[in-house]
């Protein structure tokens, strides 16, 4: 497998403007460092990288395909002391960002984003949470329901629900429970896991298909409202399974049925934590 | 409408229906409404099927989707979830919160496969202890075409494909 790199020379412009506003915002002392990529020893895939060293960022790349989201270092010691920081972020990324915000884990004036749209490949002007807000605003949620992935949540719709069940066991079967997808959304930041909880044990902690199946359902119920589908947790899977689904449809309905779109809003209200008097009330006998 | 009906007629869940099976079905009933309408159905001697287990909550907003989950790790067959009407919660909101993460909740069980016959929600206020006996059977006897949730309780064992 190979990943291309895009460094702030290979990425071309937007490469280059981005190694600029960084380098304008550790340099003019606005942030006191920036999280970013580098190559790893190496130099054939990426790593994230804090750069406090304004000399240091030419090594700075950007990792323009979905994946590991460097907002879920945010919540680290190490960098939470050097707040005010920059951070190199995706419009997924940058929506989780808006949610921690959100729930109070985090202060807008404690990060500075840069946003690269992989749409365009520019990086976005502004860098800081408001500025930024009303291009995310006109983009999404639209934007979030254009890909290959909402084919695969129709598909799964349109099919019985032993089918389903069939599919779910089978996927959700290859889990270890490494918690890999934990540990990469930046929204799942619960200092102790309800999995991790063991008086009772909530969740059976086993890698058994059961316990497994319960872990991904909860998972996926957990950041229902939350999850701003910057697509890390699939991609940290080691097992590789779907999760990107799940969050999918979960999104789609929630945007549907409460015309709720995360991370676009540092005011508003959390979806599972409010509610209407015209809810739907199909549901319920 | 309910009317008064003979008591062979009302209590379905018998030993050796045509089914054999008696499911384990586990409620989760707020104090103030639906717990005082199971009182109210039992001081009444409304006979109803005996399969429902009730787990008392001080409201249907208390409860957490592994509270539901918990229950079938445990062997139940179904879950029921009932609580005050809206605008009825004794502490104003509770069941309009709980109503939201329900409609999730269940979204999700349905996009992995599981019957929605398995997981059923319901507002009955204390007064509706009749509502309350017949939500009950009404879901036993769903319970009992679709059969015991062996897709889940087996899960555990490891399948042969692993």
């Amino acid at each position: 497998m190979t990943t291309e790199l895009h460094n702030v020379r290979g990425a071309g412009e937007a490469g280059a403007e981005l190694a600029e506003r960084a380098k304008a915002l550790l340099a003019g002392g606005a942030v006191k460092a920036v999280l970013s990529w580098r190559r790893d020893l190496t130099a054939s895939r990426l790593q994230p990288a804090l750069f406090e060293d304004v000399t240091e960022l030419g090594d700075l790349f950007i990792e323009t395909e979905p994946g590991l989201n460097l907002a879920v270092y945010l919540r680290r010691a190490a960098v939470r002391g050097l707040f005010p920081v920059s951070i190199v972020t995706r419009p997924g990324d940058l929506r989780s960002i808006v949610v921690l915000v959100q729930e109070g884990q985090l202060k807008a004036e404690d990060v500075r984003p840069l946003l690269f749209d992989s749409d365009s490949s520019t990086i976005l002007p502004g860098d800081t949470l408001a500025e930024l807000l009303p291009w995310l605003r006109a983009h999404y949620p639209a934007r979030d329901f254009e890909d290959g992935q909402m084919e695969a949540v129709t598909a799964l719709e349109k099919l019985t629900p032993a089918e389903r069940w069939a599919y779910w066991k089978d996927e959700l079967s290859r889990c270890i429970r490494c918690y890999a997808c934990r540990e990469a959304c930046p929204l799942c930041y619960c200092e102790r896991c309800i999995v991790d909880l063991t008086q009772p044990p909530w969740l059976e902690p086993s890698a058994h298909p059961r316990g497994s199946l319960t872990w991904n359902l909860i998972r996926a119920y957990h950041l229902a409202g939350r999850c701003t589908l910057c697509g890390a947790c699939q991609s940290a899977c080691p097992v590789d399974i779907p999760l990107m689904v799940l969050n999918r449809m979960l999104a789609h309905h929630v945007l549907k049925e409460f015309d709720f779109a995360p991370g676009l809003d540092p005011a508003g209200p959390a979806l599972l934590a409010t509610w209407r008097r015209e809810d739907p009330n199909e549901l319920f006998r | 409408m309910t009317s008064m009906a003979a008591p062979a007629e009302r209590a379905p869940a018998t030993p050796g229906t045509a089914q054999g099976f008696e499911p384990r079905l586990v409620a989760f009933v707020c104090t103030w409404c639906t717990y005082q309408a199971a009182d109210l159905a039992g001081t009444t001697r409304l006979p109803y099927a005996s399969n429902v287990r009730i787990v008392r909550v001080p409201c249907t907003g208390r409860l957490s989707a592994e509270m539901l989950l918990h229950a079938f790790t445990f062997g139940a067959d179904g879950v029921l979830v009932s609580g005050c009407h809206p605008n009825d919660c004794h502490y104003a909101s509770g069941n309009l919160a709980a109503r939201r993460r329900w409609i999730v909740f269940a979204r999700l069980l349905g996009f992995l496969g599981i019957p929605q016959e398995r997981v059923r929600f319901a507002w009955v206020s204390a007064s509706e202890g009749r509502k309350w006996a017949d939500l009950v059977n009404a879901v036993v006897r769903d319970l009992q075409e679709v059969g015991p949730f062996t897709d889940y309780h087996h899960l555990q064992r490891r399948t042969a494909a692993l």
